[in-house]
């Protein structure tokens, strides 16, 4: 079997079983969440960004 | 006196500082051998002196572990590392004897010393940044000084010594007792590097040379963290500073692509969430805080000899510069292991620390936290954890080619590598050893966490192409503000001056002339000091003082 398959059904499954046993599915969620608002709140900063990469160097 | 000598000798941390100073006494191979042996010599030193079930031991044998690998990365690469490694002596040395030492002033003393060796360290960098951000260092650590010396002194009044006892910080019953207890947790967030005074940290850890920041990583925000949860275990508002801090490195690491910077901004957060374990305080807090001030010393420190691993083979400092390594390579299974602890992956100390969290008795009564601290563990895991493997060995980032690399890794950075990463399993797996007591690691914590991390992934896979850098650019932080701020005060004081010049000469040469005349009425001809009749009575008074002066301190 492809390993990259055996890996995928192997961590779906811990999923799943976890998902239906436990609270799993909103913890996934939250960490999906989580991510698209680093991604968000980041871009959002990357307004502050300076172009220049010698800008510390001649500024400081 | 003998015996006292003695004692001071078998001392880890002072054994370590004269160790440094001996070390200029050897040349070449020797001082190479004698810099090695010494943290290890320091470790039985620890044994036969420490009493191996305190945190204190734990937390100074991991130091001293750190410290020989770090040595051993040292005198593996070809830079000017050779200094750093003689210089962590006085930093370890220093910084064990703040662990070990229970008396304010003694540690005021370490911490300054800390300081000296930090900065030349950070000096020894030797590359366009080394020598300003050697300079922030040593501002932001002096002004933290002076706020604990204040705080030392201040205790000194109020309590008549410098013995560190609990009740006293607990106290805001006086002024003076308020003034002691800020300004020393002032100091102290100052040290753990929390925003608006952070780029001493970020700067300073990426300007020194790759074993250099492996040492500057390990010790003195932790040591700050340690006093922390010694004195103000329980303090609530630490809670909020930590989720603040965790945010902040969060964002700042998703938009970098400075490896090291990374890892930077990954320290500020796991400081965050162990300022959430000191601010829940009570038995379940400090033993949170405990575990993972200590492990997190030991995994902050491999990912840091990691990346300079990478630097050493790829010869550049940010991910979309790396070259393609090989499969299996030893720096990929450290790396692994080192993200996996900083994203809490089960089996790794990072997931202890949070397992801890998750059960004590505060976060239990607020939920709330819980979802903070899990937000925190997926931004981490998302914007560290998953970020560097990806990017640094995912195939699509590589502009190197494989023909342009050296593969030929030392011997002894192996060892190096492969001693943490062993150090780094034995934590996650046997927690134990640590806490004292066997911890049920497979419930529901368990399978939520990887739930939480596979969520991240996923969070990865669809959205991690957006946070991609392809050139160099700076990040502005608070210190861009202070020198804006400072910048434009510093105009508007100088434009003020330059207005009123006129009107400022005629104000100092009166304060002038009022000054002159005082000192007529007290040292002139007919002046009320001159007019006292025996001067000799007056030097014999003065050397009077002064020698009871002398013989009483």
């Amino acid at each position: 079997m492809d390993k990259k398959l055996f890996i995928t059904i192997l961590l779906s499954s811990v999923f799943v079983f976890s998902a239906f046993k436990y609270d799993g599915f909103s913890y996934f969620f939250l960490g999906a969440l989580v991510s698209a608002g680093v991604v968000l709140l980041s871009l959002l900063l990357a307004c502050f960004v300076k172009k220049n990469s010698d800008y510390y160097d001649k500024n400081i | 006196m003998i015996k006292i000598f003695s004692e001071l000798l078998l001392h880890p941390g002072i054994f370590l500082i004269l160790a440094y100073l001996f070390s200029y006494l050897f040349q070449g191979v020797a001082r190479k051998i004698f810099i090695i042996i010494s943290p290890i010599a320091a470790i039985f030193l620890l044994f036969l002196t420490v009493d191996y079930r305190v945190d204190e031991f734990y937390l100074s044998l991991v130091f001293l572990v750190v410290l020989a690998a770090g040595c051993l990365l040292a005198y593996s690469s070809k830079m000017n590392d050779k200094e750093n490694a003689q210089l962590a002596l006085l930093y370890f040395g220093a910084a064990i004897a703040v662990i070990l030492t229970a008396n304010l002033f003694l540690i005021f003393i370490f911490f300054e010393i800390m300081l000296v060796a930090a900065t030349f360290m950070i000096f020894n960098g030797n590359n366009r940044l080394s020598s300003t951000a050697g300079i922030t260092y040593f501002k932001f650590h002096i002004l933290a000084g002076i706020l604990f010396l204040i705080g030392t002194i201040t205790h000194y009044t109020e309590y008549g010594n410098f013995n560190i006892t609990l009740q006293n910080f607990y106290d805001f019953s006086t002024a003076t007792k308020q003034l002691m207890n800020v300004s020393i947790l002032l100091s102290l967030l100052i040290n753990i590097a929390t925003p608006p005074c952070s780029y001493w940290l970020i700067e300073g850890y990426a300007a020194t040379t790759p074993s250099g920041s492996v040492f500057l990583s390990v010790a003195t925000t932790k040591i700050a963290l340690f006093l922390i949860t010694k004195l103000f275990l329980g303090y609530h508002c630490l809670i909020y500073i930590g989720i603040f801090m965790g945010i902040y490195g969060i964002l700042y690491a998703a938009l970098e692509s400075n490896i090291r910077r990374i890892l930077n901004f990954s320290i500020i957060t796991q400081i965050g969430i162990i300022l959430i374990a000191i601010g829940i305080g009570g038995s379940d807090g400090s033993e949170a805080a405990i575990f993972m001030i200590v492990t997190e010393s030991v995994y902050i420190a491999l990912s840091m000899m990691c990346a300079a691993a990478l630097f050493f083979s790829s010869k550049s400092k940010r991910y979309f510069q790396m070259a393609e390594l090989p499969r299996l390579n030893i720096i990929l299974i450290s790396c692994l292991v080192a993200f996996a602890s900083i994203s809490s992956l089960p089996f790794t100390p990072g997931y202890v620390g949070k397992y801890l969290l998750y059960n004590s008795e505060y976060v239990l009564y607020n939920p709330w936290l819980k979802y903070v601290i899990s937000s925190l563990t997926a931004g981490i895991a998302f914007s560290v954890g998953i970020k560097i493997p990806m990017f640094v060995f995912g195939q699509k980032f590589h502009h190197k080619k494989k023909e342009e690399l050296q593969h030929k890794m030392p011997y002894i950075r192996k060892v190096a590598l492969m001693s943490l990463v062993s150090v780094t399993l034995v934590f996650g797996i046997f927690p134990e050893i640590v806490l004292g007591r066997k911890i049920i690691l497979f419930d529901d914590i368990f399978f939520n966490q990887i739930s939480l991390l596979l969520g991240a992934f996923a969070g990865f896979f669809l959205l991690g192409k957006f946070l991609i850098v392809r050139k160099k650019y700076a990040l502005l932080e608070f210190e861009w503000i202070y020198r804006y701020v400072f910048m434009k005060l510093y105009d508007f004081v100088r434009r003020l001056i330059l207005s009123r010049i006129d009107s400022l000469k005629e104000d100092c040469i009166n304060i002038y002339q009022k000054m002159i005349d005082n000192l007529d009425i007290y040292f002139g001809n007919n002046g009320r000091l001159v007019s006292i009749k025996s001067q000799k009575n007056i030097t014999l008074l003065a050397v009077f003082v002064l020698i009871v002066l002398i013989i009483t301190l």
